[in-house]
């Protein structure tokens, strides 16, 4: 499944995608994904560090879900870790100023926790 | 139908039967009989017969109950049964494809199979118990031989036939006024490709009147409309106002959007000169209403033609690439976020100067994403290296050459994804002699 999730607690949801975030991969995870951001109230840390293909239906997936999380009082966090087509669209995009993006696992969790 | 498949009983051995064989009175017992009676006039098949005659006839056949998803009949498969549905939902589809579309219901009391019955060949259509359904099974000699010969079940069999063909004849206008709507709707996406097309400047060449600037684009939608876009157009007579922008995904709802914010840009950059305030003001305004997350990614500038500066800014577009003498470089870009989704952002701008000679060629990644067949993408390195073979042409031949050769990598004429490309240069200082001693 290119999705699964962990709640750590009640204060913050891991959720993580794999493989190809292009119109196929999106339109996978897209219900379960909205369910797992919708059904939350609190921090959630999104995984794309084994993405291999982020594409623009993938980052309005992205984008959607981290409106939605905000307006029901939560956050959304971004943890890429040391993936370049990622990284690099999502700097190229500007994403990494809306959502924020971490490489490493410690520092993305300290942020969705703070 | 195979033993497990299904629970098998004979009519006159019922559960009823069972109930009236225990040592109860004779008037009890006749009125059970009764009901087993009354439920033989409520089957349509043998509405208003002489019910005890049909029982009788009837006594030994099977009562079935089969599960969901049973195939009663199957096209072409030899059939010499009539089942009479008791209990349950079965429907007859007509093509191959059992989809409840469509499906013609069977109600219980009406039978299928009879239509093999009465000619001896095989169904034409597959029958298919939609939930677990319950059946009297009437073989065909028997159907013949004992119930035909009874006038009212002919006569009823004849109405249920007629009901069965209307209900099919309905079944059959309803798809031909689908197939209708379904050809206007294509017709009416022709006419908004054909209007989509008519908002960008695809005419060749762009600016005839013009010998300062060389530019022109190329767009080819993934689907029938897509939602890339480019546009330029001189705001006075010395500065030119260029753009080319992605919107997130495809379609109608793409191509909506992206004809907003066509007009959007198109207003705004007629009431500034700086490219950073004219993209916060189209993220601002593209941000009113959209609840779907839609956005769309710009690169835009102003070029002004006389001294080659270029000031531009840019939406978390791809970087477009500058080819000079000394070779084809990512133009630099300031960094921005993609447009339509959080209302209030900055942007930056940055300038250059294109020297004569100078080509800037723009594109959407639907260019550089596009693949071949073993997955691989034609990427920006192959777009800067196409773009600087091909320099020295005009900027039509640069945009088609590059075109052809992302089509030769991909290995097919259309793209997944929209692909468009915009192409400006300043001219040489001979070349505009050129043309100016040419015009004169």
């Amino acid at each position: 499944m290119p999705i699964s999730h962990q709640d750590v607690g009640d204060s913050l949801r891991r959720i993580t995608l794999t493989g190809r975030l292009d119109g196929v991969g999106t339109a996978e995870i897209a219900p379960q994904f909205t369910a797992l951001t919708s059904q939350w109230r609190a921090r959630v840390l999104v995984d794309l560090t084994t993405i291999n293909f982020l594409a623009s239906i993938g980052i309005r997936a992205l984008i959607s879900n981290a409106k939605l999380l905000r307006q029901n009082g939560g956050r959304m966090v971004l943890l890429v870790g040391h993936n370049p087509p990622v990284t690099k669209v999502l700097e190229a995009t500007g994403i990494d100023s809306l959502i924020p993006t971490f490489a490493e696992a410690a520092d993305a969790e300290k942020a969705a926790l703070a | 139908l195979t033993p497990l498949d299904l629970q098998r009983n004979r009519y006159a051995r019922g559960p009823d039967r069972r109930v009236a064989s225990r040592a109860v009175s004779t008037e009890r017992r006749r009125s059970t009989h009764d009901r087993r009676n009354n439920a033989l006039e409520w089957l349509s098949l043998f509405r208003g017969t002489d019910l005890q005659a049909v029982a009788s006839a009837i006594g030994h056949c099977e009562v079935i109950v089969v599960p969901a998803g049973t195939a009663l009949l199957r096209p072409g498969e030899a059939n010499d049964t009539v089942y009479v549905l008791m209990a349950g939902r079965v429907a007859a589809y007509l093509d191959d494809r059992a989809d409840d579309e469509n499906a013609i219901v069977i109600h219980p009391g009406e039978c299928v199979g009879e239509l093999s019955a009465i000619d001896g060949k095989p169904p034409s259509a597959l029958v298919l118990a939609q939930t677990d359904a319950r059946l009297l099974v009437l073989p065909r000699e028997l159907f013949w031989s004992r119930l035909m010969a009874m006038p009212a079940v002919g006569r009823n069999l004849l109405v249920s036939l007629a009901e069965r063909m209307r209900r099919s004849n309905e079944s059959m206008l309803e798809a031909q006024r689908k197939r209708l709507e379904l050809k206007y709707l294509q017709q009416e996406l022709d006419v908004a490709r054909q209007l989509q097309a008519g908002m960008l400047p695809l005419r060749r060449p762009l600016f005839p009147e013009r010998t300062d600037v060389e530019i022109a684009g190329v767009m080819q939608p993934a689907s029938s409309i897509g939602g890339d876009l480019f546009d330029a157009f001189f705001v006075d007579d010395g500065r030119l106002f260029f753009c080319v922008g992605d919107v997130s995904g495809h379609g109608v709802p793409a191509a909506l959007f992206m004809a907003r914010a066509i007009g959007l840009m198109h207003i705004a950059a007629m009431s500034t000169d700086r490219p950073e305030r004219l993209l916060e003001r189209i993220n601002d305004e593209l941000c009113v209403g959209n609840d779907g997350s839609m956005f769309i990614t710009v690169f835009c500038g102003f070029f002004e033609v006389e001294s080659g500066r270029l000031v531009y800014s840019n939406a978390g577009h791809c970087p477009p690439a500058f080819v000079r003498r000394t070779g084809a470089t990512r133009l630099p870009l300031p960094k921005g976020t993609l447009a339509g989704v959080v209302s209030g952002m900055r942007y930056e701008a940055r300038e250059t100067v294109l020297a004569p000679g100078d080509l800037l060629v723009c594109y959407t990644d639907g260019v550089i994403e596009a693949k071949n067949a073993t997955a691989e993408e034609f990427t920006d390195v192959r777009l800067l290296d196409a773009v600087t073979r091909t320099a020295g042409e005009c900027v039509e031949a640069v945009l088609d050459a590059l075109k052809s050769e992302v089509m030769r990598f991909s290995g097919r004429e259309t793209f997944e994804d929209d692909f468009t490309l915009l192409a400006l240069r300043r001219p040489l200082a001979s070349r505009m002699t050129d043309l100016r001693s040419a015009k004169t």
